[in-house]
């Protein structure tokens, strides 16, 4: 079948079609403990009736526990499954994770837990059709959004909410396309309340938000209200608590280190600290000198090189990278050609990740749902200790080497988003 | 030709020389000396020695007639094995097999400080048995002396070692049976299992005798605690056992809540440990069973505890805990693991009905949709 000869709705059908059917086939069998650690605070909150006592990741946090309350109409939820003898203790252990993999009503807490996700995922694909305008690229960037393993595994098989945040990011894109400056503002502000990491692009979109062609008070006056409405709408939800006499600390660690709230926040390591801020500080640069770009390709570009910036000199957890993917599908419509590099960067991924896994990582113990059996089955680096065994090259040193092709894909994917397409040249 | 000639007749009277110092040293002890049959991991150093040379020594001898009811063994390792009071070489003695496979459940296990030694055999070794396998377990690769110095004598002797440890088959649960819990044991426990006790350290626990019993129809393990009265929440309990294939192992339990009831009183639970011997590697025995209780104040005491068998397994499984974690040793694999899963799968027919009419619908209204957008 040549997909360019199908029209826009047949191939919308198709599309769509298949790739809902992919993430309804994942939803309700695959999950790390992380999704039922985030299952048991929103449960514990809705069975203990603390519905204004949580103030983190307040947007996620609420969605999650409105569909979690939909799901008790079809869920007999077990005594104890969800209890936390201590809230700010809330990280659920692999037993507790146990009980849950065994319970009989798993697949309806996955499939429901899941909910959300696939609905802002579905949504996310309808604001990038509605974002990149060309034909052919339409189909491009909806493809590489429906069928990245990157945010198949880490919202159906990992089991994170990402694509909440990756969605307000999309909107926070499309209002900035069409010059609403302060809708995206406040779709950067949710954003903000879904992920901490967003908190990196907020200098690249005030950055974007400023007009050349504008008088520079004009420019100053929006830049102002824009930055003042993130962050009223991001102190919003603690206010709002505290006024209704909530308790914000809820699920906080009272020995957590509270002077290291930044390193926290970004999980900032000092060895990769000052190279970060280096390159992002040289992407500020770039962002003024092209100033004469439209705001939202500005924008879509430097958060989509932020991201590199950030994975080039980290790479936290496997389900992370699908921060990875949004940006550059955006990019898209300015005549980026990212298909290769989104190519180099699943295949990378997956490599690198094979490599580093550990017993919860891109192992069977994310098919426990379907037995408890998988758990403790072999993983990849033992299987390449028995095969390489003997000869020089160890499991560190293949990680260091395919972690730095990694960085040559990162660098390979950054030139292409920064290269100006020659659509922009004629 | 000469020198052939000259090297024959020196070994021949080497061998011979050698053969009457052995049958010299056996003629102590009158009886029936065993054939060498087969040897693992020694090696043949000629003149009837051998050498350790693996990890799982062992010899297999051929019994040429019946052992009588009160036998001893005689063995007589050789002057270049070293054995002492306070180094003893571990031997097992397995005397129950088919075609050279020995069943580990009839086993004695010996210690010996003495090269020359006599073992007293036990009594159970069946009449019709035509074969006895000797193991050591801990010699290292220390040279023995195994061939006319080996025999079975008649009589008991007063100075004969009796087994420190001895197996004689497992014990086949055909209906449940309760354990005597006089017998059993604890850690950081007050008192008594039967007749009541108190929490007195962080890591309380209660653990039965060593136990023979067979799995092959063994459902799980169900106990009856009386309680003190539990403060609100879940209580964890943790289940170990031990089998012959492992001891009590903290990778190896069955974890699990029991919620407390209001002024309740007893907590009554059934552990299931079937997959014992349905899974891969299938274990045979189980050798003990421990619980590990959760520290609350107050006085405790054990009602029952039951091996439950299959036959009566079904009155039991409501006792199931439901929030139960089996950490197990074996897993299992290929068409094992895909009939469990589909049992899983199952076990929630409602939603599975449903979710699997909502991919029929999603399929067909996308199917629909694409032939008419064409």
């Amino acid at each position: 079948m040549n997909i360019n000869k199908l029209n826009n709705r047949q191939f919308i059908c198709l599309a769509v079609g298949s790739g809902l059917l992919l993430r309804l086939v994942l939803m309700p069998f695959f999950a790390h403990v992380d999704l039922f650690s985030e299952a048991r605070r929103v449960f514990y909150v809705l069975e203990n009736d603390y519905l204004f006592d949580n103030s983190h990741r307040f947007v996620v946090f609420y969605i999650e526990v409105i569909f979690a309350a939909f799901s008790s109409l079809f869920i007999d939820v077990t005594p104890g499954l969800f209890d936390i003898a201590d809230p700010t203790q809330s990280v659920a252990s692999v037993t507790e994770h146990g009980y849950f993999l065994n319970d009989p009503n798993i697949y309806r807490h996955l499939f429901f837990f899941k909910l959300p996700y696939l609905l802002f995922d579905l949504a996310t694909a309808a604001v990038i059709w509605r974002f990149v305008e060309e034909p052919r690229a339409k189909r491009i960037a909806l493809l590489l959004w429906l069928f990245n393993p990157l945010t198949l595994f880490s919202t159906y098989i990992f089991g994170r909410f990402e694509v909440i945040s990756l969605f307000f990011m999309a909107m926070c894109a499309l209002q900035l396309k069409y010059d609403r400056v302060f809708l995206a503002s406040v779709m950067f502000a949710i954003a903000l309340q879904c992920r901490e990491i967003n908190l990196l692009f907020t200098p690249f979109l005030l950055l974007a938000l400023i007009d050349h062609k504008d008088h520079w008070l004009r420019n100053l006056v929006v830049v102002s209200a824009c930055t003042l409405i993130i962050a009223i709408l991001y102190q919003l939800p603690d206010w709002l608590i505290n006024l209704t006499g909530g308790d914000t600390q809820l699920f906080v660690d009272p020995n957590g280190k509270k002077g290291a709230t930044l390193n926290m926040l970004l999980a900032l390591g000092y060895y990769w600290f000052y190279p970060i801020i280096i390159c992002l500080s040289a992407l500020a640069i770039y962002q003024w000198e092209v100033m004469h770009q439209p705001k939202a390709e500005r924008f879509v570009v430097c958060a989509s090189v932020t991201l590199f910036i950030y994975f080039a000199f980290n790479v936290h957890s496997v389900h992370y990278a699908a921060w990875l993917v949004l940006m550059p599908i955006l990019c898209v419509h300015y005549g980026k050609k990212v298909v290769l590099p989104f190519i180099g960067l699943f295949g990378m991924w997956v490599v690198m990740w094979l490599l580093k896994t550990d017993g919860g990582v891109f192992t069977l113990f994310l098919a426990a749902p379907l037995s408890i059996d998988f758990i403790g089955m072999g993983h990849f680096p033992t299987f390449y200790k028995s095969l390489v065994a003997g000869s020089d090259l160890s499991l560190h040193q293949t990680i260091q080497i395919v972690r730095s092709l990694f960085l040559v894909v990162l660098g390979f994917f950054a030139y292409r988003v920064i290269k100006q397409s020659d659509k922009c040249h004629a | 030709m000469r020198k052939l000639v000259c090297r024959t007749l020196a070994a021949f009277i080497f061998c011979v020389g050698a053969s009457a110092s052995i049958e010299a040293r056996a003629k102590a002890h009158a009886g029936t000396p065993l054939t060498l049959n087969l040897t693992h991991h020694l090696v043949d150093l000629g003149d009837a020695q051998y050498q350790v040379n693996g990890d799982d020594p062992f010899l297999i001898f051929d019994l040429t007639r019946p052992i009588p009811a009160e036998a001893n063994l005689v063995l007589d390792f050789g002057s270049q094995l070293y054995v002492s009071e306070s180094a003893p070489l571990h031997l097992e003695l397995f005397y129950q097999a088919n075609d050279n496979v020995f069943s580990p459940f009839y086993r004695a296990d010996y210690r010996v400080s003495d090269t020359l030694t006599v073992l007293s055999l036990p009594q159970s070794i069946p009449a019709n048995q035509t074969q006895l396998r000797l193991d050591l377990v801990n010699c290292g690769a220390c040279i023995i002396q195994a061939k006319a110095s080996i025999l079975i004598a008649d009589t008991s002797s007063a100075n004969a070692v009796s087994p420190t440890n001895l197996s004689n088959g497992l014990e086949q649960l055909d209906t449940s049976k309760t354990l005597d819990l006089s017998t059993w044991q604890s850690n950081h426990i007050e008192g008594d299992v039967l007749n009541g006790f108190s929490i007195s350290g962080e890591d309380p626990f209660i653990f039965s005798p060593e136990l023979s019993v067979s799995t092959e129809q063994l459902a799980g393990v169900y106990f009856r605690l009386n309680t003190p009265i539990k403060p609100k929440g879940w209580q964890q309990y943790q289940l170990f056992y031990q089998t012959n294939q492992h001891g009590y192992s903290a990778l190896i339990n069955s974890n699990f809540r029991i919620g407390a009831q209001q002024n309740a009183t007893q907590d009554q639970f059934f552990i299931p440990l079937a997959f014992l011997a349905k899974e891969v590697p299938i274990i045979l025995q189980l050798k003990g069973v421990r619980l590990d209780i959760p520290d609350i104040e107050g006085q405790w005491s054990v009602d029952q505890v039951r091996l439950i068998s299959d036959k009566e397994a079904e009155a039991y499984l409501k006792y199931t805990p439901e929030l139960l974690l089996e950490y197990k040793f074996q897993r299992a694999r290929g068409l094992s693991l895909v009939k469990k899963i589909i049992t899983k799968l199952t076990k929630d027919a409602w939603f599975m009905g449903a979710y699997l009419l909502l991919l029929v619908i999603v399929i067909a209204s996308f199917a629909r949709a694409y032939r008419r957008a064409s």
